[in-house]
């Protein structure tokens, strides 16, 4: 790998968002192809937070952290790669459910996901149950990932699952939740195709979700 | 003595309360010994629960978080919940009675009032708690610092409330003041993301935030909740200052100082402050990682934040399913010398919503089997979810009764539980209160 390609790696695994950003700058101007900065040093570079994570070196300060430089880099590189959906595992869209404004956790998602290959589009934050439903008409997502972190707003979820059937979009799309209140069970009981407990497992699940 | 030292003298009733959970004999932490407040009148669901209450008899206590819980079973809008003292209070006393729980006492959003009241940004909605608009941050910038001003308190945005929900609760015998910590107002104000980032990129402001936070915002409005609420001692909340939320390490660096210094700042006014609530929490998510020397560090820091009393609160982790003996591990060194610690022991929010009751009673047998017989335990239903089947916490509270007061050597896998066929909540409220529903609602 080329010096600056290790630079960007580098600050995303340190979570230097001002290195990453810098980094993946210079490595456009020196001619990198934007595709190359991101599959060989800023998704390797979140993918690296993610196993040290998991190894119990890294903890939530580190994650996010990296997460942000992650998403620095990207903001450089993603103009610069129109053709990327094409190249894509498959169209992720990712909101929060109405009254809650947690990000956080989406947040580490997001990167995770885009880090695995998805195109994501997130909608943010407090989105309403017709936002969900209009926006996965117009984009046909492969999937939807909703997240809910309080145990009130978690019950909109059954709000979004009764819009997606009452619209027949529920047939052509996988669902997903994530959020500290909530569990398989109740992934189960709202009749999603899968819970995400954490960033990584919700990254797994995308992927078998895809191979089904 | 230290000032430390005196201040702890002179507040003994509080710290007697705190640390004499004793199985079987002497006052509990849940006593509602205080009850001049609240009269006794039939149709104050503070009555119906105060009838029922029998903490000083139940070796075990069972208390709970609940706010979102009995705001659902209630079926008070969440603007009426979070705003009206009376209502939050009523709906609480009302599951509490329901229940049959040692403790009831409303709080609701505590991470939210002061940040709210210094000019954050909210979302408020009819079916949910309080947030935060972590969009928009009110500290965006470090240099927005600067532009915040102390409220007046007795006014400010919810605070006329939740001072309101704290002075009730005293009324009923439960006189501790509530606050948000400071790492958990910094990062209110700031968002998660942007206060790592000051930690290690600008720690110059991340201490000029904190101090601010303790010396100006904190110490101001403690003083004004001793003054309404004739509160001797308070506690703070820090749900960000949890692991892995932090690390040992930075909660050394950046929690405990400013608990100190807070502590130290209060004591000019006679009032204790203790960040009992989530600061030195071990939450760890997935089992596979749960490392005992983690764990043993986040409890020596809870210890310091809880003024090294001989107390530890087993948190909102996953305890169902940790390995408890690390805890016996830890406590051992008082067990040594001959002293009970007292253990606030807490049920799983999604065990106690997802259940199924046989998962929740093991759970509570397990508290006891491994660590009842040495130290005084309080069961405590962790922040209960929305729309917990009520047999689950009847479940909770069921097997907490029945294995309570076992002989010395009988194991509680042994003892059958047996959990109450119950009306639901609407009917219980409609035979207290004759028809008339719950008051306020």
């Amino acid at each position: 790998m080329s010096s600056i390609l290790e630079q960007v790696k580098q600050a995303i695994i340190d979570g230097d968002e001002d290195a990453a950003q810098a980094h993946a700058g210079e490595a456009l101007q020196q001619g990198v192809n934007p595709l190359t900065v991101v599959k060989e040093a800023i998704v390797p570079g979140i993918e690296r937070t993610g196993e040290l994570w998991k190894d119990n070196v890294y903890f939530m300060p580190d994650v996010v952290l990296s997460t942000e430089a992650f998403k620095a880099a990207m903001n450089v590189v993603q103009p610069h790669l129109a053709a990327l959906s094409a190249d894509s595992r498959g169209r992720y869209l990712m909101g929060v459910v109405a009254g809650d404004m947690h990000d956080l956790g989406k947040n580490i998602v997001t990167a995770m996901l885009t880090g695995a290959g998805f195109e994501v589009i997130d909608l943010g934050v407090d989105v309403p149950t017709p936002t969900f439903i209009e926006k996965v008409k117009e984009l046909k997502p492969d999937i939807l990932g909703v997240g809910c972190y309080m145990t009130t707003t978690m019950l909109e979820l059954r709000e979004v699952m009764k819009g997606l059937n009452d619209n027949g979009l529920r047939g052509g799309i996988k669902v997903m939740v994530g959020g500290v209140p909530t569990t398989q069970t109740f992934a189960d009981e709202v009749g999603a195709d899968a819970w995400g407990k954490d960033a990584l497992d919700a990254v797994e699940k995308a992927l078998s979700l895809m191979e089904k | 003595m230290g000032i430390r030292g005196m201040l702890i003298r002179s507040s003994l009733p509080l710290l007697i309360r705190l640390n004499t959970m004793r199985t079987g004999s002497g006052p509990s932490l849940l006593t509602p010994k205080l009850r001049k407040g609240v009269q006794p009148d039939p149709s104050d669901p503070r009555t119906w629960w105060m009838a029922g209450a029998s903490a000083a008899r139940n070796p075990i206590p069972v208390m709970a978080q609940m706010y979102d819980h009995a705001m659902f079973l209630s079926g008070v809008p969440a603007q009426k919940f979070y705003s009206d003292a009376a209502i939050h209070i009523n709906a609480i006393a009302a599951v509490s009675a329901y229940y049959g729980l040692d403790a009831a006492t409303g709080g609701g959003d505590t991470y939210n009032y002061e940040a709210e009241a210094l000019g954050q940004k909210m979302i408020h909605s009819d079916h949910a708690m309080p947030d935060i608009d972590s969009r928009e941050p009110l500290i965006r910038e470090t240099g927005d610092l600067k532009k915040v001003k102390v409220p007046d308190w007795e006014r400010a945005a919810r605070i006329p409330f939740i001072l309101e929900v704290i002075r009730m609760n005293a009324e009923m015998g439960f006189a501790t003041g509530k606050f948000s910590a400071p790492f958990s107002l910094a990062v209110s104000l700031r968002t998660y993301p942007k206060l790592i980032r000051d930690l290690r990129k600008d720690p110059g402001f991340a201490h000029d935030l904190l101090t601010f936070l303790v010396d100006e915002v904190l110490a101001s409005y403690l003083k004004v909740q001793k003054k309404y609420c004739g509160i001797k001692a308070a506690t703070g909340a820090d749900a960000w200052a949890v692991f892995p939320n932090l690390t040992p390490e930075l909660t050394e660096q950046w929690v405990v100082p400013y608990a100190e210094r807070l502590f130290k700042k209060c004591t000019d006014f006679g009032l204790i402050t203790m960040a009992a609530g989530g600061g030195g929490d071990y939450c760890e998510e997935r089992i596979e990682k749960f490392d005992k020397q983690i764990l043993h560090r986040c409890f020596a820091i809870q210890q310091k934040l809880l003024l090294n009393t001989p107390m530890l609160i087993l948190g909102m982790g996953r305890w169902h399913e940790y390995p408890l003996e690390p805890v016996a591990e830890y406590l051992k060194k008082y067990q040594d010398k001959g002293i009970r610690a007292s253990i606030m022991a807490n049920l799983n929010a999604r065990l106690l919503r997802d259940g199924p009751p046989e998962r929740i009673t093991a759970a509570v047998k397990r508290f006891i089997k491994v660590l009842g017989k040495a130290h005084n335990l309080a069961i405590v239903l962790a922040n209960i979810p929305a729309d917990t089947p009520p047999r689950h916490i009847h479940a909770a509270v069921a097997a907490t009764r029945a294995c309570s007061r076992l002989a010395p050597g009988a194991d509680p896998d042994e003892i059958a539980v047996t959990v109450p066929e119950r009306e639901s909540f609407q009917k219980y409220i409609d035979t207290m209160s004759g028809g008339r529903g719950l008051p306020g609602r």
